[in-house]
């Protein structure tokens, strides 16, 4: 479904990922992880359109990405959530869900700005409605970002970015900041998406949520894809040890 | 999408209706369309940095170049007023199209010295080009505007013509607030990078909002040269583009009522105070900091904090 190919990013002279190379199967859940530093983010970006200038090559779907912008990939089918949450503390949460629909359809300005198209908005009504149901957040529609736990903002997040009906979502630390019963919740959240057909690749620190739901693990370091397999033979790997713990000799 | 809140709407047409009846001293009637001038610009500049997060000092400009389009065209050469409206409306679109297309790139402090590059060019063209603009001296002979035949000659038929255009534009402002497009600059204001990844064109959405803020800008402008019959370049200099920026912050960024409330009330003060003018930059300098440091959210969000206090108080 998506695979990238000798992926590389450099920095003036820091090499930030270094020929990376690994398939997304569809339909599973892929984790992405990695010590600080080890360019999970980095990857993120290259594969959103965030970072152009990488060499390699990033498919999706037979679609080259590479010199695509972050808007053309979305509309390829590439939805994303980020670490920090990008919302609007002036609109409620019902109102922050608009940007998973607004860039996703263009609906007709002239008639949407004179309201003449009201059959079309009720819709996008009803589908909101559906989405904050099936992300456990319907009763805080009406409030504002400041005012609801950050589990419930986390969920949002998640929330707007399936609302554009993505072929895979990437979820970036999705259980970062959240307390056990919030990283529960979520968890049984992205597993009930999976059931669903969802394809999600996320970035992960967290070794429980990732053991908890992940069919594949891709493990970074420096930049260097150091193992991939399911979450078992990742756990074995003595590269994935050593990048976590630390040579021995150290 | 959200419900129209006419309330506003309703309060201008109200007191624009008392204001018909009964003011009739021409010059408080002509300071009243000094208000509503005031108004419409600080309300665009309001969408530009309010909602759209871009800040543009170079807005003076666009008016400049409205009201130097259909002064010279008709003064000059005897052009239909609406024509040159529409003619300036032109110009202003290319203009902001080519000044949009490379500094929209910025951010901040650099976008705010590029646009205010680009006014300070175009207050020198209106200076020094006096072959065409007649320079420092200003552009005399603009003639009235007609509206159906009736010339808008006097400060009463101006003021009732420039409230039907200033009614229509709170109206479609009142519109923009509740539609889907003032949601997508709040996204962008809020992040560029979350709203490229949501499928928004960023450069392509603020590069246009730009150009349409420098049209109506450029409208307004036709239409003060048409009131005044004769344009300085003083009135569209650096001075004219912070007194907007001021107005927007003092009345409210990101609200449609805080353009029209700030211009009220920046533009009657140092009417009243006249004392005070050699001052202005000053007290307007003190203003925007009070306002900054202390009044989140300007005039108009103080206002509605007190009415929803009042409510829950009920």
């Amino acid at each position: 479904m998506l695979r990238l190919n000798n992926v590389s990013v450099n920095f003036g002279g820091v090499k930030a990922l270094t020929d990376v190379t690994f398939d997304v199967p569809a339909h599973k859940i892929t984790a992405l992880i990695g010590p600080n530093g080890a360019g999970k983010t980095t990857l993120f970006n290259s594969i959103t359109g965030f970072i152009p200038h990488f060499t390699g090559e990033i498919h999706f779907h037979n679609v080259k990405l590479n010199g695509k912008l972050p808007h053309e990939i979305f509309h390829i089918g590439i939805s994303r959530t980020f670490q920090n949450l990008n919302l609007i503390n002036e609109l409620t949460l019902r109102e922050n869900m608009f940007l998973g629909v607004i860039g996703k359809e263009k609906p007709p300005i002239f008639k949407s700005f004179f309201r003449l198209n009201k059959g079309y908005w009720k819709n996008v009504e009803q589908r909101i409605d559906d989405m904050l149901y099936l992300t456990g957040i319907k009763k805080w529609e009406n409030s504002k970002p400041g005012s609801v736990p950050y589990g419930v903002l986390k969920n949002l997040e998640m929330a707007r970015a399936l609302i554009s009906n993505p072929k895979i979502l990437l979820l970036d630390e999705p259980a970062a900041g959240l307390n056990s019963k919030e990283k529960e919740n979520l968890a049984e959240l992205i597993g009930m998406l999976n059931t669903k057909g969802h394809t999600i690749l996320m970035v992960e620190h967290d070794m429980s949520f990732v053991s908890t739901l992940s069919d594949y693990v891709v493990c970074l370091n420096f930049g260097k894809l150091i193992a991939r397999g399911t979450f078992d033979e990742i756990r074995n790997s003595p590269d994935v040890i050593k990048a976590y713990l630390g040579d021995e000799d150290a | 999408m959200r419900k129209l809140n006419l309330s506003f709407i309703i309060f201008n047409l109200i007191t624009l209706f008392f204001i018909s009846r009964y003011i009739e001293n021409e010059y408080y009637l002509s300071l009243i369309i000094y208000i509503i001038f005031n108004a419409i610009n600080a309300s665009c500049f309001n969408i530009l940095l309010g909602y759209a997060g871009i800040i543009s000092l170079g807005q003076a400009a666009f008016f400049g170049l409205g009201a130097y389009t259909s002064g010279i065209l008709s003064a000059t050469y005897g052009i239909n007023p609406y024509a040159t409206i529409i003619i300036g409306i032109i110009i202003t679109a290319i203009v902001a199209f080519i000044i949009g297309y490379p500094s929209l790139k910025l951010h901040g402090h650099y976008l705010a010295m590029a646009t205010l590059g680009f006014g300070m060019i175009v207050y020198i063209c209106f200076n020094e080009m006096d072959f065409i603009t007649a320079g420092p001296s200003g552009l005399t002979g603009i003639p009235n505007i007609s509206f159906f035949g009736i010339e808008i000659g006097s400060e009463y038929k101006f003021f009732i013509f420039l409230s039907v255009f200033y009614m229509i534009f709170i109206t479609l402002m009142e519109f923009f607030d509740k539609s889907f497009i003032s949601y997508k600059l709040r996204f962008i204001h809020e992040s560029e990078n979350a709203s490229s990844s949501y499928g928004i064109n960023v450069a392509k959405v603020k590069l246009t909002t730009f150009v349409v803020i420098a049209c109506v800008t450029s409208i307004n402008g036709s239409l003060f040269a048409f009131y005044s019959n004769f344009i300085s370049p003083v009135s569209f200099s650096f001075k004219y583009s912070i007194e907007l920026v001021v107005m927007a912050v003092f009345g409210g960024l990101g609200s449609i009522t805080g353009g029209s409330i700030g211009a009220a009330i920046l533009t009657f003060i140092p009417e009243v105070f006249a004392e005070i003018e050699d001052y202005e930059m000053v007290i307007y300098g003190g203003i925007l900091a009070i306002t900054i440091l202390f009044f989140d959210g300007g005039i108009a969000k103080q206002f509605k904090r007190l009415v929803e206090k009042y409510v829950k108080i009920k």
